[in-house]
């Protein structure tokens, strides 16, 4: 294998190397992300029912290879000693959870289901109990310990007072369930996606209407958002490897051209066919690509086995293992990759004429060039659509690609005029006549090395301030405690409690339950929405909040803030889209007998992940007087200070807290773990991009080394050519970094705003210290490849 | 071997006898691992490459097989080059006047791809006679031509060695070459007979 194929070879393994790392990686990290969903529903798809799961259902599923769990939850209240709590009883069966993992405190940890004759209970209930028996209906337990992760925590949580956990059969046996008892029936299911799939869909003719599946999408909102977010910056991640990966490739296809045309012509010229050209190269091509994929694709198996081994600490030891399939994509991936980008160079060596060799004539084209441009256009359009599954996120990446060559191709003339207008001599003259001498080297180093550098600073913006963002939405003192069901004749005394024992309160919201009946005054039916989540969301019961002012989390999509005197609703833009609502319907929702009626006011977007008490449905104040209500609001209580609220609320029997410490815990820990998969990624773009680097000054090489011969053969001292070389790869350098900050300035900004939702500040110093690091790192590099050849006899470089 | 001021001397020799590698060691454009080499009173011995390059920046001018002219660069540039190296006075003017010299006077702004070959070598040529260097050393300087251009700037090579009175120091396969020249080494295996 010459130079240039090994250095084909060599890029195209890194690119390969990459790509499949971070797909058998980010294969992993999603499986664990999909099983970080499941388990906020512990299995991965759940019946929800309020009459009894018949045993056949659970039997069927069983047969038909699924595992399966039984829940039945309902609202209760317990008698610890002459003290009466209300609670959220959840009788769970042996196999419970199917996903995720159910952890307790008792004289030890224990991560399993209660056996019969246990019971674990929230660790709000711990100052309470103590060490006292609770009686559960008919039943007398002694608490086995306390609850420490519950997968499932954020099941509709606005119902729930603080858990108590039992098991199934002890539930059922207690004489709480009667006819009027709000009992919630759950089916649990966890299997193969398609098992999943035929089991469901063989059952859904048999439920009944108020039946209803739950997925793992179905979550509380606030894991949603944050897993959402993680499988985002995911994709992001192995989109700018692979595009970083895909330049150096370029650059090592173009090195092979210049090479093998002139062998080409020989060949022509000694009688060979075109076919017979083109499919001699053609062959050397697919088996030096294959060579390569294979080894990239094993080499990156084992990488990823060792990535999570050496960072188990970072992205969790518990990862389910790879699958092969990311291969696929890997091989695809290099075959478009080199298929599609040596396609002009294979035209150019079948239609290479010997006459021009003979003539000593430049055997690149103009065409070739355009056809270079067009084909790197279509094969990344076909990459990005191929990749990533977000089409805000390629068009952003594409858009970002075709303005740095717009403004490439833009500088470089603009540059070249100025040149030829200047008429600089001397050594800085002929440093900056490299534009003149090879433009086309020098648009694609200064292209290649600046989406190099522009992924690597967008990874990089992404990767610190959107981290800096997320723990800023999660600040030290987030509502950690919500404080439901206080009555209005209670209110005013908890708050100035709370105030007395320095517990931050936040806005208390009047609520109350209800179903939406009627939008513009006809009844709503199940069947009149389209999608599945409209129709879940018809059927269900909302907690309707009611308050004049937003959280300050909540942004007016549409309409305007309310006056004071104004009677309406404000709509979550999320459930506004799938029920199809509009600005001004008049929304109908029925609250036990009474028919509450308003039109929609404003469409709003919430920041679930604030923590904050927040509402799909908002009402306006004044609508409170129609309805029987209670009221809500969230507090920050320090760790040392959960027993003091807890003395202060037995003042006040009827307010339950619920201790939102577990669900902030999971949020975090799914961040976090997207954020370090999304590191170990960084590094293979920081590695792919080296190696453009390497390539791009090996597109100079030789060209370069026959330019310092014949000047040192003219008598140029080292400081003559230093200086050269210093001014050329200044220009370079800071086109590289200017170009490369700018945009990468800008993509990351429209990333933060369009995907994560956030708004991204980046200040003007790390805009100038990124071109400074481009400018520094093309210093450097050209030193070092300068360096060498000043050390070598002109002569060498001659024959070489 | 010695060579006087103002000699013409042709070494001749096959392929791979050394030819080549003796006149890189006498130019100061490789180091050798024997021997001392004097040229215009200094001892190359013991000279650093700054030395070496001002030595060649001031007194010696080189002609190539492959011309090695800067791709890139036009004729004017390609000549202005070693000048502008040199830091000599009005550059322009004085490489415009050494393309006048060797016919090209109207072809200032062609590139070398731009060029025949005979053409390139007539731009190398000027190129080498631009800083006026005491030696020239020339390395097979009509191998890539044909005959008729072989021929012609040979004539434009000795006429200006004569019009400069440079000393000349030239490799050749070419019989007919050698003869031109005050006397002719051969080297066999990288020793003269």
């Amino acid at each position: 294998m010459s130079r240039y194929w090994r250095l084909y070879f060599a890029a195209l393994l890194v690119a390969v190397t990459a790509l499949s790392t971070v797909g058998f990686l980010t294969n992993r990290v999603a499986q664990s992300l999909t099983l970080e969903k499941s388990s906020a529903l512990a299995a991965d798809l759940v019946l929800e029912r309020t009459e009894a799961i018949p045993n056949q259902w659970r039997e069927r599923a069983e047969q038909q290879g699924l595992r399966t769990a039984l829940i039945t939850e309902f609202p209760s209240v317990i008698f610890i000693g002459d003290d009466t709590q209300l609670v959220q009883v959840k009788g769970v069966s042996d196999t419970y959870p199917l996903r995720g993992q159910l952890q307790w405190r008792g004289d030890s940890l224990y991560t399993k289901s209660p056996s019969a004759g246990q019971v674990v209970l929230a660790p709000e209930l711990e100052s309470l109990v103590q060490q006292q028996n609770i009686s559960l209906g008919e039943l007398t337990l002694k608490p086995s310990g306390y609850i420490v992760d519950e997968p499932d925590v954020g099941m509709n949580f606005f119902r729930l007072a603080p858990k108590v956990i039992a098991h199934h059969l002890d539930v059922l046996n207690s004489g709480l369930i009667g006819p009027a008892s709000r009992v919630k029936y759950r089916l649990l299911l966890a299997g193969e996606p398609q098992q999943i799939d035929t089991f469901r869909k063989s059952l859904t003719p048999e439920l009944e209407k108020n039946d209803s599946w739950l997925e793992p999408t179905d979550g509380r909102p606030e894991l949603q958002t944050a897993i959402q977010r993680g499988e985002k910056f995911i994709n992001l991640s192995a989109l700018s490897a692979s595009i970083v990966g895909g330049v150096a490739i370029i650059l090592a296809l173009q090195l092979i051209l210049s090479e093998s045309l002139y062998a080409a012509a020989i060949f022509r010229a000694l009688g060979m066919s075109s076919q017979q050209v083109l499919w001699r190269y053609l062959r050397k091509l697919l088996g030096v690509t294959l060579l390569a994929t294979l080894s990239g694709i094993l080499i990156g198996y084992g990488l990823q086995w060792s990535a999570v081994q050496l960072a188990s600490d970072w992205i969790g030891n518990s990862l389910p293992a790879a699958e092969w399939t990311p291969a696929i994509p890997s091989i695809v991936h290099a075959l478009i990759l080199s298929l599609g980008l040596s396609l002009p160079g294979l035209w150019a060596i079948r239609s290479v004429s010997p006459n021009r060799l003979l003539r000593n004539e430049s055997l690149g084209t103009n065409r070739s060039q355009w056809l270079l441009g067009g084909s790197v256009f279509v094969t990344y359009a076909l990459l990005v659509a191929y990749q990533a599954e977000d089409i805000s996120l390629a068009g952003i990446l594409l858009g970002a690609l075709i303005a740095i060559t717009l403004g490439l191709m833009t500088i470089l003339r603009l540059f070249q005029a100025l040149v030829q207008r200047i008429k600089l001599h001397g050594a800085i003259g002929f440093g900056l006549g490299a534009i003149k001498r090879r433009p086309g080297i020098v648009m694609v180093q200064i292209s290649g090395l600046s989406i190099a550098l522009c992924m690597l600073l967008i990874l990089n913006y992404l990767r610190t301030d959107l981290y800096q963002l997320w723990s800023t939405s999660l600040p030290t003192n987030t509502p950690n405690h919500f404080l439901l069901n206080v009555l209005p004749t209670e209110k005013d005394r908890l708050i100035k409690q709370l105030q007395q024992n320095n517990i931050a309160a936040n806005n208390f919201f009047a609520t109350t339950r209800a179903r939406l009946s009627a939008i513009n005054g006809q009844a709503i039916t199940h069947d009149q929405f389209d999608t599945d989540r409209g129709k879940r969301l018809a059927s269900r019961e909302y907690s309707l909040g009611f308050h004049n002012q937003f959280q300050n989390d909540n942004r007016i999509i549409a309409g305007n803030a309310w006056r004071k005197d104004q009677k309406g609703f404000s709509v979550e833009q999320g459930l506004a889209q799938s029920l199809n609502l509009k600005l001004g319907d008049e929304l109908t929702f029925r609250a036990g007998a009474i028919n509450v009626s308003a039109p929609i006011l404003s469409i709003r977007s919430v920041k679930w992940d604030s923590f904050n008490v927040n509402f799909f449905v908002q009402g306006t104040e004044n609508l409170t007087k129609e309805v029987p209500h209670a009221f809500i609001s969230s507090v920050y209580v320090a760790p040392d200070k959960t027993g003091t609220l807890q003395k202060l609320l037995r003042d006040y029997p009827s307010v339950s807290s619920i201790n939102l410490t577990p669900l902030i815990d999971k949020v975090k820990g799914v961040l976090d773990r997207g954020l370090r998969a999304v590191q170990g990624v960084f590094s293979f773009t920081l590695i792919a991009a080296i190696v453009l680097l390497l390539v791009s000054i090996e597109t100079a090489r030789r060209q370069r080394a026959k330019e310092v011969a014949t000047l040192r053969t003219l008598g140029a001292s080292k400081r003559f050519i230093v200086k050269a070389t210093l001014t050329e790869f200044t220009f370079i350098g800071s086109t590289v970094g200017l170009l490369a900050a700018s945009l990468a300035h800008i993509a990351a900004t429209l990333i933060a705003q369009r995907l994560f939702g956030l708004t991204l500040g980046i200040p003007f110093s790390t805009w100038l210290s990124s071109v400074a690091i481009g400018t520094s790192i093309l210093l450097v590099i050209g030193w070092l490849s300068e360096r060498r050849l000043l050390q070598q006899p002109p002569t060498q470089q001659f024959r070489s | 071997m010695q060579v006087k001021h103002g000699e013409a001397v042709a070494i001749v020799g096959e392929s791979g006898s050394g030819k080549t590698t003796l006149l890189s060691l006498l130019a100061g454009l490789d180091q050798p691992s024997a021997g001392s080499i004097g040229l215009l009173g200094n001892s190359l011995d013991g000279l650093n490459e700054e030395d070496l390059a001002a030595l060649r920046r001031k007194d010696i001018g080189f002609v190539f097989q492959q011309f090695h002219l800067v791709p890139g660069m036009s004729a004017l540039e390609n000549v202005r080059l070693p000048l502008e190296i040199a830091k000599a006075n009005n550059p322009d003017q004085t490489a415009k006047t050494a393309l006048a010299s060797v016919g090209l006077a109207n072809k200032l702004d062609n590139k070398p791809n731009q060029l025949s070959g005979g053409e390139q070598q007539r731009v190398a040529i000027a190129r080498a006679f631009a800083t006026q260097p005491k030696v020239l050393f020339a390395d097979e300087p009509t191998g890539n031509l044909d005959n008729k251009t072989g021929a012609l700037i040979e004539d434009l090579l000795f006429d200006l060695r004569q019009q400069h009175d440079t000393t000349l120091l030239l490799i050749t396969h070419d019989a007919t070459l050698a003869e031109r020249c005050d006397r002719t080494l051969t080297l066999v295996n990288g020793r003269f007979v």
